[in-house]
């Protein structure tokens, strides 16, 4: 079993998909609209694969959590096992912000010690409402599970509804951007500074590669690069997106698609939860999500879908072979 | 006073020459330098002043290793009233 390594927000571990630190685990996303059924399709695939004799771990990153209903046992942050091979979470976001903020308060604390007296904490209070802290929240929690358990065959997330997963996804190329220029400025600010030190001939602290900001810079331009290579990999990654036979569900899973098709993420699998009926509907999925291979769930193959039975007595529409 | 230190002291005297020299030199571009790293640290913080900002992670992340440009900030605040007179000073005697 992989060593537990918190994610402290500052240090300098990186996340990676090769190298030192190898994820051997295939990642699967299960997105979509709330409520078409994420949660539902992501329990019955991790059973299916667990019965298959893999070692999985499904992960809830949405903040309205489903798994404990579906599975019918109290979860929590801390895995539980289900049945031998499938172990279950649900990540407590609000803990992730309260935590990264408190590591960055103490950071911040013995770096500016002498503003104690601007009574720190209170910025920090407002500060977990800042735009953009939630979708750090599930990165965090999500690079965090991925070390954790880098050593399972599958580490599959039930991610929250579209808006957010949408953010958190773009989040490693978003702060790509924005360090890529951040980097080429912080370097233009140093050369000028070694061109002033040399014609000083001073001894100072003229080298580029002693420069603390640039340090951070590149190590938080190899976190976000680490994830953004390994959700864009379809050797690592599988994106399955759900929806259901009704016209908002399927307007919202275009946008999903596109938006993801803009991030260069693929989606190979389109989940058609309760797909019951003539059919009609399969059909005019053609066409409309190029490429993608839909696998009809048919409503009525484990009514109600719960409880560990009932989804045994389900069939998956491909074999887990193929995941 | 010796041969020996009337010649350190020539020494020294041009050593100074020449580093005054050098600063003099330098002066402009340690100014172009304040200045990008004041534009550096409002790229980071410009939200307060009205500019799109990146990500607060990322600000966050790197404000404790930038307590010298954050100083230069609000040292530019005070004298943001009066910049000719910055210029003038900065340019010098002719």
């Amino acid at each position: 079993m992989a060593s537990r390594k918190p994610v402290d927000a500052m240090s300098k571990d990186r996340v990676h998909n090769r190298a030192d630190e190898p994820i051997h685990a295939r990642v699967l996303l299960f997105v979509g609209k709330g409520g078409v059924g994420k949660s539902t399709s992501s329990s019955l695939f991790a059973l299916k694969l667990a019965r298959a004799g893999k070692r999985v771990l499904l992960n809830s990153i949405d903040p309205a959590h489903n798994l404990h209903d579906i599975y019918q046992t109290a979860l929590g942050p801390k895995p539980k096992t289900i049945v031998p091979g499938l172990e279950v979470m649900e990540t407590n976001l609000d803990q992730w912000v309260k935590k990264y903020l408190k590591d960055t308060e103490r950071n911040f604390r013995s770096v500016y010690r002498y503003q104690e007296s601007f009574n720190l904490h209170r910025y920090f209070r407002t500060l977990k409402y800042a735009p953009g802290l939630e979708e750090y929240a599930v990165l965090l929690a999500l690079v965090d599970c991925l070390r954790r358990f880098a050593d399972r065959d599958y580490v599959i997330f039930d991610t929250p509804p579209t808006a957010l997963t949408l953010k958190f996804l773009a989040l490693p190329d978003v702060s790509l951007l924005w360090l890529s220029e951040l980097s080429q400025f912080r370097q233009l600010i140093l050369d000028k500074q070694q061109i002033i030190t040399r014609i000083r001939r001073e001894n100072g602290k003229a080298g580029r590669e002693r420069d603390p900001i640039l340090g951070k810079i590149a190590d938080m331009v190899d976190l976000y690069r680490g994830m953004s290579e390994l959700l864009k990999n379809p050797g690592t990654t599988s994106t399955f997106l759900v929806l259901n036979p009704d016209e908002l569900s399927l307007a919202e899973s275009r946008l999903i698609w596109e938006e993801m098709s803009n991030l260069k993420m693929r989606i190979p699998y389109l989940i058609l939860n309760k797909a019951d009926g003539d059919g009609s509907f399969l059909k005019r999925l053609d066409g409309l999500f190029p490429g993608v291979r839909t696998l009809p769930l048919p409503a009525s193959a484990g009514n109600p879908m719960t409880g560990i039975e009932n989804l045994d007595s389900v069939e998956l529409p491909l074999d887990v072979g193929e995941i | 006073m010796s041969d020996r230190s009337l010649l350190q002291r020539i020494r020294l005297f041009f050593h100074d020459l020449q580093a005054v020299n050098r600063n003099k030199a330098t002066e402009m571009l340690e100014f172009e330098m304040i200045e990008l790293r004041n534009i550096f640290a409002l790229l980071l913080f410009g939200s307060f002043v009205g500019m799109p900002a990146p990500p607060v992670h990322i600000t966050l992340q790197l404000l404790p290793a930038m307590d010298d440009e954050v100083k230069l900030m609000f040292r530019r605040i005070n004298v943001a009233h009066d910049a000719l007179a910055e210029v003038v000073s900065t340019l010098g005697e002719p």
